[in-house]
């Protein structure tokens, strides 16, 4: 039975706690407010990491499946819990997958810029931002997708990735220059 | 369990790992993107970078370079766009349907981790075996 008072603020990690108790208890219906809840900040990370929509989803249903299948083994922050286990899977795809590494030196694409003066083409930049993004390091990859896609604090990816600022903040300086070296050939 | 969950760096293949910027670090060296060297004043300057982490104004970075400031005005254009992306519908229907239908598998507890209920009766019949089991002990070491 929900005995929240109308108005009154949850806890986010005693209102998953609450649902999670549920769901061992045998609700299994209960487990689709943790996907609402969770899908849409982990597709975006999936989808930045992978580039991907296909890929994305396929991860995140994985991710779900496994978190399900170890649910009683959350200790702590449910949702940290559940990065973990998207990251995790990103970073397994990365591993397996064999990408025809993106070079901008072989593209030969031409550009639709007459002069650095004409407005750029919005698509064009995102395909080019895809392809930049996919050819970093995961780790600055990951940074930048967590910094500039998902809008986190330092402090916030610091606490999910397990690691400090200041590595973090060196990854997406790191991260921002080798896209900004890529992307300014064509855009500066 | 198979995997580590919780492994900061993927749960398996290990030694597949792909090198990082810059080569395969040594076993004692941090990975190459977490050592902090100081910044050129290469791509972009270091007050662009400030501006982007909120710590400096656009202005301050403008008047150093504006060509860097306008692409990344045009960056994050196009990764704000991307932060309000949301999970296609049927995608989260399929997640759902996927669930197993069995109920999530509760963690078996080790035996000492188990809580211990007596009834009163119980209890009693305990404690004078217990006693009975000390007198016959008692009496052997005498």
């Amino acid at each position: 039975m929900n005995t929240t008072v109308p108005g009154a603020a949850v806890d986010p990690s005693e209102a998953d706690q609450q649902v999670i108790t549920g769901v061992l208890a045998g609700d299994r219906d209960a487990f689709s407010a943790l996907i609402h809840r969770y899908s849409d900040p982990l597709y975006r990370h999936a989808l930045g990491m992978t580039g991907s929509p296909d890929v994305a989803e396929d991860i995140l249903q994985q991710s779900f499946i496994k978190a399900y299948n170890h649910l009683a083994e959350v200790r702590g922050r449910f949702d940290a819990w559940l990065f973990r286990i998207v990251a995790n899977g990103c970073k397994d795809w990365l591993k397996n997958i064999r990408r025809t590494h993106v070079s901008y030196d072989e593209d030969d694409q031409p550009s639709t810029y007459a002069t650095p003066d004409e407005d750029l083409d919005r698509s064009q930049l995102r395909d080019d931002l895809d392809r930049a993004l996919l050819s970093l390091a995961p780790s600055l990859r990951e940074a930048f997708v967590m910094k500039h896609v998902e809008g986190r604090s330092y402090e916030e990816m610091a606490d999910l990735l397990g690691t400090t600022v200041g590595a973090l903040k060196m990854r997406v300086h790191r991260a921002r220059e080798a896209l900004q070296a890529l992307l300014e050939e064509k855009y500066a | 369990m198979a995997e580590n969950l919780y492994h900061p760096d993927g749960g398996s293949d290990e030694g597949l790992r792909r090198p990082d910027v810059g080569g395969t670090p040594s076993r004692n060296t941090p990975p190459m993107a977490d050592r902090e060297i100081p910044l050129e004043g290469g791509h972009p300057a270091l007050l662009v970078q400030q501006w982007l982490d909120g710590e400096a104004t656009e202005a301050a970075a403008r008047r150093l370079d504006t060509h860097d400031v306008d692409l990344w005005q045009r960056i994050n254009a196009e990764t704000e766009r991307r932060r309000r992306m949301v999970t296609p519908a049927p995608v989260l229907d399929r997640i759902m349907a996927a669930i197993p239908h069995q109920t999530a598998p509760v963690e078996p507890l080790a035996w000492w981790k188990r809580s211990v209920s007596l009834s009163a009766s119980a209890a009693v019949v305990a404690a004078a075996g217990l006693l009975a089991l000390g007198v016959v002990v008692g009496t052997l070491l005498r």
